[in-house]
């Protein structure tokens, strides 16, 4: 494949560093190149309902840098960035209008945007690129079957499905493929399994927000998984870093280990704790780790 | 309709027959018994758009898309909340924190600065101490910060 450049986003490189530091570890791990995206900013995705232009100006920036750069493909870590590329793409193809104007802002920069750019979720790259055969041929093991793992793919990932995405945005089985091409038992269905976290209400209504997680938790906890996973750092965020916060917004306590994807294939690549940020997590990932570690 | 000037999306509320898919999937229609997306796109419908505005409703969306993605009319309920989180910014003023978040993307590029935060044992870090490479704004952040500040509204 061609090379491939990954960007950051905001929330990753300013707080959540466990994901920088297991996606950046696991790639190296994998021999897969990580090219940054130079001189890369917010994509505005938070702007996209108050100030539509912004986003869209924001957005069709990133992509532009990827065409400067001459990267064709471009992988986001964040699932608000992958779903606010793809629909900028989407949107901009529509209406000529907004393009014409977003395309006077790039310009100030020397800036061009086709929209050719192909964007490339982290769970779309693993299973279609580097490829599932792959990932079970080097990382399976029978030890891990008797560990339930849940998947929480996040609202991004997959909606609206009008706009093409990397997997059945109704029933997806992407992420329950490659917990299986570890050896774990992945569970293939639970209650909510596609609700949101919450994250996205934590700037106007943080109440809010913690009451939608906490819904989301309890029921992925009622699942008997053993751990959660997810790949985005703002679903982290609310699973994890804040899944005692929900408890107690909730009513009910709530108690499920969550980790970014990313660190549980590290684990499996036999990456240190420290390599893969596990020493951030804040759900009770402790009562598990020993046994991730086979 | 005349009230929504601008869609996000690019869907047509009109159609909507009034199923209640849309609240019937939505988590915070669950959680929040004022909160019923079929009533809002009907709100709309009826040009009552200024009843709406009058409390907090169109903050509790979670953006999370299954309104959108289960409508069988393709009206896209989060899209037309997101329109009316618009138009009661241009009301009544941006929300706070969408503010200090702008204003930090025309400084430093990002919605946000970089933090300290700890560990399990509470031990503190950041990008240095993890031997990650320190943050820089882009190279045209002055050509950026000027068109971020006057789509954004701030200053």
């Amino acid at each position: 494949m061609e090379k491939i450049a990954v960007y950051w986003g905001c929330f990753t490189p300013t707080k959540q560093y466990a994901l920088e530091l297991s996606t950046r570890s696991v790639f190296e791990t994998l021999g897969v190149q990580i090219l940054e995206l130079r001189n890369s900013a917010c994509c505005g995705y938070p702007y996209r309902g108050v100030k539509p232009k912004l986003w869209l100006y924001l957005s069709a920036r990133i992509l532009a840098l990827a065409e400067e750069q001459g990267y064709k493909y471009l992988l986001p870590v964040c699932n608000g960035c992958y779903n606010s590329l793809l629909k900028t793409q989407h949107f901009l193809k529509e209406r000529k209008d907004v393009r014409e104007e977003v395309a006077k802002y790039l310009a100030e920069e020397g800036l061009k945007y086709s929209g050719r750019t192909k964007v490339v979720h982290f769970l779309e790259y693993l299973h279609d690129y580097y490829g599932l055969d792959k990932i079970k041929e080097k990382l399976y093991s029978e030890s891990r079957k008797e560990i339930k793992v849940a998947a929480h793919y996040g609202c991004d990932a997959l909606r609206p499905g009008e706009i093409p995405r990397f997997d059945n945005p109704r029933n997806p089985t992407k992420f329950e493929n490659l917990i299986e091409a570890l050896g774990y038992t992945a569970i293939k269905d639970y209650p909510r399994k596609l609700d949101c976290c919450g994250a996205p209400l934590l700037a106007v209504n943080p109440e809010l927000a913690l009451k939608v997680d906490w819904l989301k938790l309890v029921n992925a906890a009622s699942s008997g998984a053993n751990l959660l996973v997810t790949t985005c750092e703002y679903c982290f965020e609310m699973l994890d870093t804040k899944q005692e916060s929900a408890s107690k917004v909730g009513g009910k306590p709530v108690s499920i280990p969550v980790m970014y994807f990313q660190q549980l294939i590290g684990l499996a690549l036999g990456l240190s704790e420290k390599e893969l940020g596990l020493n951030f997590n804040m759900s009770p990932v402790e009562s598990i780790l020993e046994k991730l570690k086979r | 309709m005349s009230r929504i000037e601008e869609f996000v999306g690019l869907q047509d509320p009109l159609v909507c027959f009034q199923c209640r898919r849309c609240t019937s999937g939505c988590p915070v229609a669950f959680l929040e018994k004022d909160y019923r997306p079929h009533r809002i796109v009907a709100y709309v419908i009826m040009d009552r758009v200024d009843q709406l505005l009058e409390n907090d409703v169109v903050w509790k969306c979670t953006r999370c898309y299954k309104c959108t993605e289960y409508c069988p009319q393709a009206v896209a309920p989060s899209d037309v909340v997101m329109a009316l989180q618009k138009l009661v910014s241009e009301k009544k003023g941006l929300p706070e924190a969408y503010v200090k978040m702008i204003k930090t993307v025309a400084s430093t590029g990002l919605s946000f600065e970089e933090m300290d935060i700890a560990d399990r044992e509470f031990e503190i870090h950041n990008r240095e101490s993890l031997g990650l490479a320190k943050l820089q704004p882009p190279s045209r952040i002055g050509v950026i910060s000027k068109i971020v500040k006057a789509l954004g509204g701030v200053e």
